[in-house]
């Protein structure tokens, strides 16, 4: 039971960190209907960029560091969807995919290039602590990564629902045409979104640098955890997206307890394979097809 | 569609020749370096070439080609290592182990299509990668499987492997050559242009998915079963790796994406520059540069080149051919054109005579929202046999929806159809096809990039084995096209790209694709509608044409002196229900279809004129 | 006043409007009417800018809208109400009627006050604000349509077929409104395939037939006009007629 319980709460927290992951991810695939195969690179170079600037910046907190990374990744986003991903948007969906492919191949080389192949972490002076609750351990760490990456996501979600410009993004993900037709630059707000979808990876990353080593590959996982959510989620459903990640979190700590940690990196692929053949309209994508027309 | 068959008589020749000249090459310069390089590249072919089938013929893009390298390796490695059977088994099994791999990725794609499917294939790769670290009992995990040594003397040693490998490679190119001259290509290259199309011209598109998918897939797993024992070595990171994905992918769209030679030209391409850069960029930061630079031509391929090189220079070709030959656009019509009734003759295929029913369709009750909007409401009406029958109505009455109720693209939420009698409502798009209704579409919907004659060709009246082998260039496949094309008038065109023909062409090929098919129900959706006055003249004859051989026809059409001059039987529907029926005469002067057309208060009549 | 001057355009190389030229006059409603394949719609999609065409221009009240997109047609007081899939279907009313200010200067208590009066002109945008549109009946989406398109106080509003899949009680609302705009001083241009119930709610009429202008009048005559009905019908109903 005790191992159960913990299991649970790791598990809850692991997911609030996944659902700032995956939210990226989510957002670039609900309004720009591109699978953007470059958001593990993303947010691994958040992390990376976190770890450079708490070395240079004699062990800067990495949750103070999302302040700059944050930003830093909006613009790569901004400047990547601009200069490559936008141009192969006429080819179709393969020649996007295709596009964010070939990024997420060289960025891993980039990556070894920059910071080397050693595992890289960043160690704050609350890495190893933690709180224990009776039998439960709640390290201090991952209490910190969830309570933050909640903060975003509800940021986030408040510039989503409340802002202009949230609007305008909602506007042009759900009918790009009649967006066009109130006089929302679309193609401008797409980059934003991308740009956003980025921004998310910087936090994202800042706070995986604690938890998890760097390494060049590590992206591959993260952007299996994010396919696996999305999907899970229902393709774009914020909403769905948060729930999904949070059942992904739990999923995966109870394999790691119950089975072994050698089968837990199969959960994602599992995941994806299963949802997209069997539901593929994930858990929450169950809205209806409204936007048909008649005639 | 000289350059077309120019091209075709050379393709052989070059072929045997390069063969020749890649057999020859060890026994006259016996260099392992070169030796290596090419098998290298020999292996990267047989992914391209067959990635190609998948995703140049079939639209359907991996990014797990190499999941068939893998499971082709460690079934042989397996069974040799740990069971201690002969090579030869373990090759046979990895024929059957990534024919099964790749059945389950064509079963996948009932459901997932485009992106969906992408994901598919890497998370397949994926998952087959920790299956091969975390199953130790058979793969040996991490630690890798060895080879047990094939003895041969040093000088000859890459031998096997490299014959091999030409002989596999000679075998998937000529596969791919059949596959794309072939009934069954047209068939592909359709779902590729437009799966549901695809389906309404009869094309099972779910059986031509899963037989492109096993044929493309068998090969890899055998070069993987020789990989194994070339490397000597199997380990799950060495074999499942997407940078070999990539590598497929950057090879096929380099040399271009859906043509016979491109992967293999990209292959040629890529191989050797990626040994010449393992060459020149060593030591420890070599593989990150290679991932770098590779990303960046694949990128510089997808954003300068997206056709790839072929492509390219085949356009380039074309263009200075273009300029010496006249045009020969302005003729429309073809001398000696067969009669409709003689072209129909040859298109007749067997059927089970028809039951003696009145009616050949009967539509009851049918209904359909889109949202909050009733498209059909409760719409009804009967299409007598060997009639000609038109359906009317303003924009949005249904009329369209109706049809595709009728032929199978949308499902309906209430009602029944019938033809001949029985229930088809449920029944898939194919099999209504193959039943013999045939339908055309508002804006036509041919696939573009296809030639007329693969248009032609694609539609599958029955599914036989035999039927999809034919060739589609000759035989009897190309006499129904021929004939199909003859009826219409335009055999001129037969070489040409569909999507370069005028519209009113596009409305007559589309016409005659149905007719391949043998249907002894025709839709019509607008058949006149955004043609010129000789095409709709020529749409007319070949309409009654068809009632003279005994086919029904039902029309949509907004043309209203064309519907009353050719049909004898009209429905006006309004509002997605029918609020009339009869002949033409009595509907020209039926008040409520006129208030229909003109607006909901009683019609004046004309009394000034 | 909409001046369309010398329009050619079309889609993907075709031409569906060959050389146009029209002057529709300010504060009154036009409807243009036309077989399909006339180039009605393409017309509107040239006016409100959503179509450049590839000769000749549109002025609106002597400022040139072509070229500037549907931002800057709806900067010089020009929005268009497409045929269908207008909406956003999975925001709400509220925010889809919001939207329709979102390419115009003002406080947010200025669009607050603007939604006020639209709701008091279109109920459904108050009874149901909280609702997601895509949940509407096609009646009621025309309505917040309407509203969405009148937040940003245009001049000129074009209608492609506003009377498309209504039935009769929502077409009464229909005419309604677009009497409300036109009385408010807006310039409304709608086409229509209903003929009757087009021109009925417009004061000049416009026949388009294969790209070109085929005849132009009050509407109240060209609906008496028996060649009107050869356009549609074709020639054998009037003769049936006669």
């Amino acid at each position: 039971m005790g191992l159960l319980l913990q299991t649970l709460v790791f598990g809850v927290l692991l997911g609030s960190l996944y659902a700032l992951a995956s939210s990226g991810l989510s957002l670039t695939f609900g309004v720009l209907r591109i699978v953007n195969l470059v958001h593990g690179s993303l947010l691994i170079t958040g992390g990376y960029l976190t770890y450079t600037l708490w070395s240079v910046l004699g062990g800067l907190d990495p949750i103070v560091c999302i302040l700059l990374t944050t930003p830093m990744m909006g613009l790569i986003g901004w400047a990547l969807y601009t200069a490559l991903i936008r141009p192969t948007i006429a080819g179709g969906d393969g020649g996007t995919m295709m596009a964010t492919f070939a990024v997420m191949i060289a960025a891993e080389g980039i990556f070894a290039l920059v910071w080397g192949n050693t595992p890289l972490t960043v160690a704050p002076p609350y890495a190893r602590t933690s709180i224990a609750l009776g039998d439960l351990v709640i390290p201090h760490a991952q209490l910190y990564a969830a309570i933050v990456a909640l903060v975003v996501l509800g940021a986030l979600g408040a510039v989503l629902r409340f802002t202009k410009l949230g609007r305008s993004i909602r506007a042009a993900a759900s009918n790009p045409a009649g967006a066009r037709l109130v006089g929302i630059r679309v193609s401008r707000v797409n980059a934003l979104t991308y740009a956003i979808g980025a921004a998310t990876a910087g936090a994202g990353g800042a706070l995986i640098s604690v938890i998890y080593p760097l390494t060049p590959d590590s992206w591959g996982a993260w952007l299996a955890r994010g396919l696996a959510i999305v999907a899970l989620g229902g393709m774009g459903s914020f909403l769905g997206t948060f729930v999904a990640a949070l059942l992904f979190g739990v999923a995966e700590t109870l394999v790691t307890a119950y089975v072994s940690l050698t089968w837990t990196v199969a959960v994602p692929y599992v995941v994806i394979i299963a949802v997209l053949i069997f539901k593929p309209r994930g858990l929450f994508g169950a809205r209806g097809r409204t936007d048909v027309s008649t005639p | 569609m000289t350059a077309l068959t120019q091209r075709r008589r050379l393709t052989l020749p070059i072929m045997a020749a390069a063969t020749l000249l890649l057999a020859l090459s060890p026994l006259t310069w016996n260099n392992l370096y070169v030796q290596n390089m090419i098998i290298m590249t020999m292996i990267l072919g047989v992914m391209a070439v067959t990635w190609n089938v998948m995703g140049g013929f079939t639209g359907y893009i991996s990014l797990g080609h190499s999941a068939f390298l893998g499971v082709g390796a460690y079934t042989t490695a397996v069974l040799v290592v740990q069971f201690g059977l002969p090579w030869w088994v373990g090759l046979l099994a990895s024929v059957v182990s990534s024919a099964v791999l790749a059945g389950i990725f064509g079963l996948v794609t009932r459901r997932a299509r485009g992106t969906a499917y992408i994901m598919v294939t890497f998370a397949a790769l994926e998952l087959l990668k920790v299956l091969a670290m975390n199953l130790t009992d058979l793969t040996n995990g991490n630690h890798g499987l060895t080879m047990p040594f094939l003895r041969t003397e040093r000088q000859f040693q890459q031998w096997p492997y490299y014959y091999g490998l030409l002989a596999l490679l000679v075998l998937t190119v000529l596969m791919t050559l059949w596959i794309r001259r072939s009934k069954f290509g047209a068939g592909l290259l359709s779902i590729r242009e437009d799966e549901d199309k695809a389906a309404s011209i009869g094309i099972m598109t779910s059986r031509y998915k899963l037989i492109a998918f096993v044929l493309s897939g068998i090969p890899v797993g055998i070069a993987g079963g020789i990989y194994a024992y070339y490397i000597g070595f199997v380990e799950p990171r060495g074999y499942f790796l997407i940078a070999v994905s990539m590598q497929v992918v950057l090879a096929v769209l380099l040399g271009g994406r859906g043509t016979i030679w491109g992967p293999l030209l990209g292959a040629a391409i890529v191989e050797p520059l990626s040994q010449f850069t393992n060459a020149v960029i060593g030591g420890p930061q070599g593989g990150a540069w290679r991932l770098v630079l590779f990303g960046a031509i694949l990128l510089a391929v997808i954003l300068g080149l997206p056709q790839g090189i072929i492509p390219a220079v085949r356009r380039l070709i074309d263009r200075q051919r273009a300029k010496r030959t006249t045009a020969t656009t302005g003729e429309r019509f073809t001398a000696g054109a067969l009669s409709t009734g003689d072209a129909l003759k040859v298109l007749e295929t067997f059927r089970e005579p028809a039951p003696a029913t009145e009616l050949i369709l009967e539509v009851d009750d049918l209904r359909k929202r889109f949202g909050g909007i009733a498209a059909l409401d409760g719409c009804s009406f009967q299409v007598p046999r060997g009639s000609v029958t038109a359906l009317i109505g303003p924009n949005g009455s249904g009329k369209t929806t109706a049809f595709n109720m009728i032929d199978g693209s949308a499902r309906l939420d209430g009602g029944t159809i019938r033809y001949n009698g029985e229930r088809i409502d449920s029944l898939p798009r194919w099999k209504r096809a193959h039943l013999g209704i045939g339908r055309t579409f508002q804006t036509t919907r041919l696939f573009p990039a296809l030639t007329v004659r693969e248009n032609l060709v694609a539609p599958l009246r029955e599914f036989r084995w035999g039927a999809l082998a034919s060739p589609s260039m000759s035989g009897v496949e190309s006499e129904r096209a021929e004939a199909a094309i003859g009826l219409v008038g335009l055999g001129r065109y037969l070489d040409a790209e569909a999507g370069g023909l005028s519209y009113g062409q596009q409305k007559l090929v589309e016409l005659a694709q149905v007719l391949v098919l043998d249907p002894e129900l025709v839709l019509l959706d607008e058949p006149a509608g955004g043609i010129n006055p000789a095409i709709v003249e020529q749409m007319a004859e070949i309409i009654a044409g068809l009632k003279a051989a005994g086919k029904t026809v039902l029309i949509v059409e907004h043309n209203m002196p064309f519907v009353l001059e050719n049909s004898e039987l009209v429905h006006v529907l309004s509002a997605g229900a029918r609020i009339a029926s009869g002949t033409p005469d009595e509907i020209r002067n039926n008040p409520v279809v006129l208030e229909a057309y003109l607006g909901d208060t009683p019609v004046e009549t004309g009394a000034r004129a | 006043m909409i001046e369309i001057d010398a329009v050619s355009a079309g889609y993907g190389g075709g031409l569906v409007l060959r050389d146009v030229s029209l002057t529709i006059p300010e504060g009154e409603t036009t409807c243009i009417v036309g077989p399909n394949g006339a180039g009605k719609s393409t017309m509107l999609k040239v006016i409100c800018d959503d179509l450049t065409p590839s000769a000749g221009e549109v002025r609106v009240a002597g400022v040139r809208v072509t070229g500037r997109t549907p931002a800057g047609a709806i900067d010089c007081g020009v929005v268009m109400i497409p045929q269908s899939n207008a909406l956003f279907p999975e925001m709400t009313v509220r925010e889809n009627v919001l939207l329709g200010a979102h390419a115009v200067k003002g406080s947010a208590r200025v669009h607050a006050a603007r939604l006020a009066e639209l709701e008091a002109l279109f109920p459904v945008v108050g009874e149901r604000a909280r609702t997601h549109a895509g949940l509407l009946s096609g009646g009621q989406r025309r309505m917040v349509e309407f509203a969405r398109a009148l937040m940003s106080r245009p001049r000129v509003v074009l209608l492609d077929e506003p009377s498309i899949g209504l039935d009769p009680k929502s077409l009464e609302l229909l005419s309604a409104s677009i009497r409300t705009m036109a009385e408010a001083g807006t310039t409304v241009v709608l086409v229509e395939q209903n003929v009757r119930f087009g021109l009925a709610a417009a004061t000049t009429g416009v026949i388009m037939e294969g790209g070109t202008v085929f005849a132009t009048g009050p509407a109240a005559d060209l609906l008496a006009d028996p060649e009107m009905r050869a356009v549609f019908i074709g020639g054998h109903a009037v003769r049936a007629a006669s």
